[in-house]
């Protein structure tokens, strides 16, 4: 029998189309439908000739827009199904796939679920396939992407949509459901995907911390006012919601800065004077910042600093006591 | 420590002590290799390669510097310590250590040249003939987590029993004492602990020895003569400062205050690249939980004002049990050492360099 592939025109009605080999999620047809009806299709799908007709395991979004646009028949490599194993023809669509437009993140975790419901082993997967697709390629990232295949529908789209890294699409695949329900909030307020990562990170501290859930976080009454506030856009609410989030992750600091404030109302330090805690906090001194220009009284403000430098208020700048 | 496998570095394939070392601890494999790299191509393999290689020994020469000031970190104190380092990695799990982010090579690294690292420091002390030095194994290693089947805290404290001008400690979160029960006690000598309250120690270091255990084996070895140190180190946010205070009292009450050599206070710090490592290996800990800003050098850690208000708490109920036991701060800066210890730094790093007998301040009664 014959081996090798051979290019053949297949009628698209007989082609099937099993999604065990399916390899693209959430891919724009547009581009492609584009070039095929300018240029025609320039790639051939890849199938196999099995007893019950054609089986199409590489070229899926080609075959979408071959139908989308009406043509009955396509151009096809062909190989005969004994020559052409079911994972040795995963394997082609896997290269094809990865080595050329790449594999977004949920693509990644298909191609690692399917090889595993192949029999292909994480180690091996890590070895023979993702590390030389340039793919995370340690065992433990293989069953980190296996298990994203568990995760809705929105929260694949927005992963591979944003280009997720695998750390954080791994995090928030590994939170209890009800904490990732809560979470979606961030899908329907189209979050950047720094957003993401920053509200995914103080969420999952403060839960930890506070041994509470993210929904019971986000329907805190502050929380809960920012996100179902009318007047406030999206993005808006997206950055007062990160603004909440930090005082509740970082409260001590809060309290600190606020101190802080207050001590500085206290002394009257005029408004053209900026005094910082440097590095939060850290060193024992503050970094002042003073604006002075021709028209603004500049020996008032040395004189207010100076008055202030003299008060009580001025040592508590550097003295924290027990009950601060 | 159960070991699972040694691999062997074709360097110490002749090596006696190697061979001995093999023989005490007869892991199920024993692996020749050309280098450690051919050993991290080998744990690998594993899901969690940094677990597999702390059940893993790496047997070789190392034709380095074994004795090295400790880095400490830049912009803060040091406390005048060096390093030895005959041994690197350590098969205990501790959420928080910063060998996991920082060292490069899986296994446990064993250097099996001991005799290099006396003539390192024999030439040391010939060109530094009246320099005090305060050393120990324990920065890159436990000191005793490998003992007795390693032999080399022994092999070390014959060697410094003799040495006059070093004091020499070894640190551990293990409780394996038994190797100094056929040891004479030397003041140059001190065997620290790391010591946290247990809900910390439970959740935070897999596979060390619980506090009480600690505990009673410095107290064992404080009254067989011994000098003992203490490391609260890393202290931890969410433990309550009542458990810090409580574990004070315990060691006081357990271990007599004459034999403390030293207390050491450190709150927790760690470089950000810790971070994800922490996250992926250690999913239960709460390390991350608090609230760390960068500190001045890139470090996480929590707020200056808070740690200043712990310490001073735990150092006035130090003070109350013992007022002349030697404290200080790891990783801090000198103006809060001064601060809060009222010493003078230069002061206190000579006295942790000499014997408890031959202190002037910080001679405990």
């Amino acid at each position: 029998m014959k081996k090798n592939p051979a290019l053949d025109k297949i009628t698209l009605a007989d082609l099937s189309g099993p999604e065990k080999y399916r390899l693209s999620f959430n891919r724009a047809i547009g581009p492609l439908l584009k070039s095929i009806r300018e240029a025609g299709q320039t790639s051939p799908l890849l199938c196999r000739k099995t007893g019950k007709g054609f089986e199409l395991f590489s070229g899926y979004l080609r075959r979408d827009a071959l139908r989308e646009l009406g043509k009955k028949s396509a151009l096809a490599l062909v190989w005969p199904g004994s020559a052409l194993s079911e994972i040795a023809a995963f394997r082609v669509a896997f290269f094809e796939n990865a080595l050329t437009r790449g594999l977004n993140i949920i693509e990644q975790a298909m191609a690692a679920q399917k090889l595993r419901e192949l029999g292909v082993s994480s180690r091996e997967i890590a070895a023979s396939y993702f590390q030389k697709a340039g793919l995370p390629a340690s065992v433990a990232a293989v069953e980190a992407l296996a298990a994203l295949n568990d995760l809705e529908a929105g929260w694949k789209i927005f992963l591979a949509q944003k280009q997720t890294g695998l750390r954080y699409a791994s995090r928030l695949c590994r939170l209890p459901a009800p904490d990732r329900k809560a979470l979606k909030i961030l899908l329907s307020l189209g979050a950047t995907a720094s957003q993401f990562r920053e509200i995914l990170e103080m969420t999952d501290a403060i839960s930890k911390r506070d041994q509470t859930g993210i929904g019971e976080i986000l329907g805190a009454p502050e929380l809960a006012a920012v996100l179902h506030d009318n007047k406030s856009s999206a993005p808006e609410k997206l950055d007062l919601l990160v603004k909440s989030l930090k005082k509740t992750r970082h409260p001590n600091y809060h309290k600190l800065y606020s101190r802080h404030q207050k001590l500085l109302r206290a002394m009257k330090i005029p408004g053209e004077v900026k005094i910082e805690p440097s590095d939060y906090f850290e060193g024992p001194e503050y970094k002042m910042e003073l604006t002075l220009g021709k028209s603004l009284p500049a020996p008032e403000i040395f004189e207010k600093i100076l008055a202030a430098s003299r008060g009580q208020d001025w040592e508590k700048l550097f003295e924290f006591d027990d009950e601060d | 420590m159960k070991i699972k496998r040694i691999f062997l570095a074709k360097n110490a394939v002749k090596n006696k002590r190697a061979r001995e070392i093999m023989e005490r601890f007869a892991p199920a494999k024993v692996l020749e290799v050309d280098d450690v790299l051919a050993t991290n191509e080998y744990l690998e393999k594993f899901q969690d390669p940094w677990a597999e290689g702390k059940q893993s020994l790496f047997l070789c020469k190392f034709p380095g510097r074994f004795l090295e000031p400790c880095p400490c970190t830049r912009e803060y104190l040091n406390c005048g310590y060096f390093n030895i380092s005959p041994v690197v990695g350590c098969p205990i799990d501790c959420s928080y250590c910063i060998l996991q982010g920082y060292l490069t090579a899986f296994p446990v690294q064993v250097y099996v040249n001991l005799e290099d690292l006396f003539s390192e420091l024999e030439n040391y002390q010939k060109k530094r003939p009246r320099s005090r030095l305060r050393l120990g194994t324990g920065e890159l290693a436990d000191s005793l987590a490998l003992e007795p089947e390693l032999g080399y805290a022994k092999a070390l404290i014959e060697y410094f029993r003799e040495k006059p001008n070093f004091i020499f400690e070894l640190k551990t979160k293990a409780d394996g004492i038994g190797l100094f029960k056929e040891l004479k006690a030397s003041e140059r000598i001190v065997i620290s602990w790391s010591v946290n309250p247990e809900e910390a120690a439970a959740l935070e270091e897999k596979i060390s020895a619980d506090m009480d255990s600690r505990l009673e084996s410095a107290a064992t070895l404080a009254n067989a003569g011994w000098p003992v140190g203490f490391h609260f180190d890393p202290i931890l946010d969410f433990v309550p400062e009542e458990k810090y205070l409580a574990l004070i009292d315990k060691v006081f009450e357990m271990v007599p205050s004459r034999r403390i050599a030293f207390i050491s206070l450190g709150m927790l710090r760690f470089p950000p690249s810790l971070a994800p490592v922490l996250k992926d290996r250690h999913p239960q800990s709460r390390i991350l939980c608090g609230e760390l800003f960068p500190g001045r050098d890139g470090k996480l850690r929590y707020l200056r004002p808070f740690r200043e208000k712990l310490y001073r708490t735990l150092i006035r109920r130090i003070r109350k049990h013992g007022d002349r036991t030697l404290i200080y701060l790891c990783m801090e800066p000198g103006w809060l050492w001064e601060k809060l210890l009222g010493d003078s730094p230069a002061l206190i790093k000579k006295e942790l360099a000499l014997p408890l007998s031959g202190r002037i301040r910080f001679r405990p009664e």
